[in-house]
């Protein structure tokens, strides 16, 4: 217990050079140094930024998803005035607490860096403004690309046999999965994707314990096209005619609805028009435990990389 | 008689005469088979063509196709209702243009492929 209180020690120590000192260093010290709650009511996540060099801007929104692996959040927010539309975007968290405290269906404010360079934007000052809808069921949750560690969604796809297929079933094995059509024209997108694929089950396929703990799907952004027997012969001519490796590797198609979702899930746009699909391409890696492990834009990854990740997670595989 | 303007209007009619067959007389190609080019420098020669895109099953030439007895598949006479059903259906790698080209675009294309 102090028989002063800090002020009347300080004026004492006016008179004091030394004592002035000593006592400027210890209120420096004593001095509180952040603020546990914010004047609206809602509770810091993270510590005020002082960089005032860095585009700042302010957004208020819905966590819809977060990952803990990658240090990112997809957050469903409002207009950024002067910076922003309304929408749902992914963010790199400044603070990786904020993504542990944080969950799906809170709403928060933040402040949005720019960064000088072509890195990710940065959420900093996030604050939770409620947590009504902690927790929300994927269902509830706007449809949004899958980030690292989020569960896969469970639709159903129709193979190259006709057979009825669920993700789900794949459980327990890494699933290598990409988005093609069979009438892709353009030699560096779907053919390429679809070569490499070919050449990622040839390699899996001299490490049985890959090969057992892994599965491959192309799925086609064509479905009114891409039937069960196109599908069928296109498999084949990659497959070297043996249709025994659709055990491994599978051709589907789905709903035009259902692969809506899916590409969004999965991070693919595609547009159709004069019977001509343009799509972004993108491959995705589930782990065994049905989530989202890696994934690779483009054509341009090399096979070797794949099969080494892919790998890496079959032997991780739970059947 | 004054020939002077009878020699000078010779020489007019002579001279476009000479014109004319300059435009007419040198067979230029065929719009088939340059409309059919075209579509062969867009639509194919990314695969047939010699490239490093390093595809699965690397796609044949298609030079002096019609002057082989069958396809390059071995399998199929080198017709052009054969190579036809190949551009419409696509064959095994190769996509199909089924919707994507009109039909007088797939001649052209034959036409121009006859003479590759």
């Amino acid at each position: 217990m102090l028989l002063y209180s800090k002020w009347e020690i300080g004026i004492m120590c006016v008179r004091n050079r030394y004592c002035l000192a000593t006592f400027l260093i210890g209120a420096l010290l004593l001095f509180p140094t952040g603020c546990k709650r914010q004047a609206d009511g809602s509770t810091a996540v993270s510590a005020r930024s002082s960089d005032s060099s860095v585009e700042r801007h302010h957004l208020r929104g819905m966590v819809v998803s977060k990952s803990m692996q990658t240090n990112e959040l997809t957050i469903q927010h409002g207009v950024i005035p002067g910076f922003m539309p309304a929408m749902t975007m992914v963010y790199k968290a400044k603070d990786a607490a904020v993504v542990q405290e944080v969950q799906p269906g809170d709403q928060i404010t933040a402040d949005v860096l720019v960064p000088s360079s072509n890195d990710s934007y940065l959420l900093s000052n996030v604050a939770i403004t409620s947590k009504a809808r902690r927790g929300l069921p994927p269902a509830l949750l706007p449809a949004h690309q899958l980030l690292v560690g989020e569960q896969v969604p469970d639709l159903p796809l129709v193979n190259q046999d006709g057979k009825t297929i669920h993700l789900e079933n794949y459980r327990g094995k890494a699933v290598l999965i990409t988005f093609i059509y069979t009438r892709c024209p353009m030699p560096t997108a779907c053919p390429l994707i679809t070569s490499h694929f070919a050449r990622v089950n040839e390699r899996l396929a001299k490490d049985p314990k890959a090969y057992a703990g892994s599965h491959l799907i192309s799925i086609s952004l064509d479905p009114n096209y891409d039937k069960p027997p196109v599908l069928r012969q296109y498999g084949l001519a990659y497959l070297d005619d043996n249709a025994a490796a659709f055990s491994h590797w599978e051709f589907a198609d789905t709903t035009p609805a259902d692969l809506k979702k899916l590409a969004e899930a999965f991070g693919l746009e595609y547009t159709e028009e004069d019977n001509q699909i343009t799509h972004s391409m993108r491959t995705t890696l589930i782990g065994p435990d049905n989530k989202v492990a890696q994934a690779w834009d483009g054509s341009g990854w090399d096979a070797d990389d794949v099969v080494n990740a892919v790998t890496a997670a079959a032997y991780k595989a739970t059947r | 008689m004054n020939w002077k303007p009878l020699a000078g209007l010779l020489a007019v009619a002579c001279y476009g005469a000479f014109l004319f067959c300059i435009t007419s007389c040198t067979k230029p190609l065929p719009q088939n088979e340059e409309i059919g080019k075209e579509l062969y420098d867009i639509h194919c020669s990314q695969c047939h063509d010699e490239n490093q895109l390093g595809l699965k099953n690397v796609p044949p030439k298609l030079h002096g196709i019609f002057s082989q007895i069958n396809l390059p598949d071995g399998a199929n006479p080198a017709t052009d209702q054969a190579v036809r059903q190949v551009i419409i259906d696509g064959k095994r790698t190769m996509p199909a243009f089924n919707g994507r080209l009109s039909e007088d675009q797939v001649a052209d294309l034959i036409a121009y492929l006859h003479k590759k």
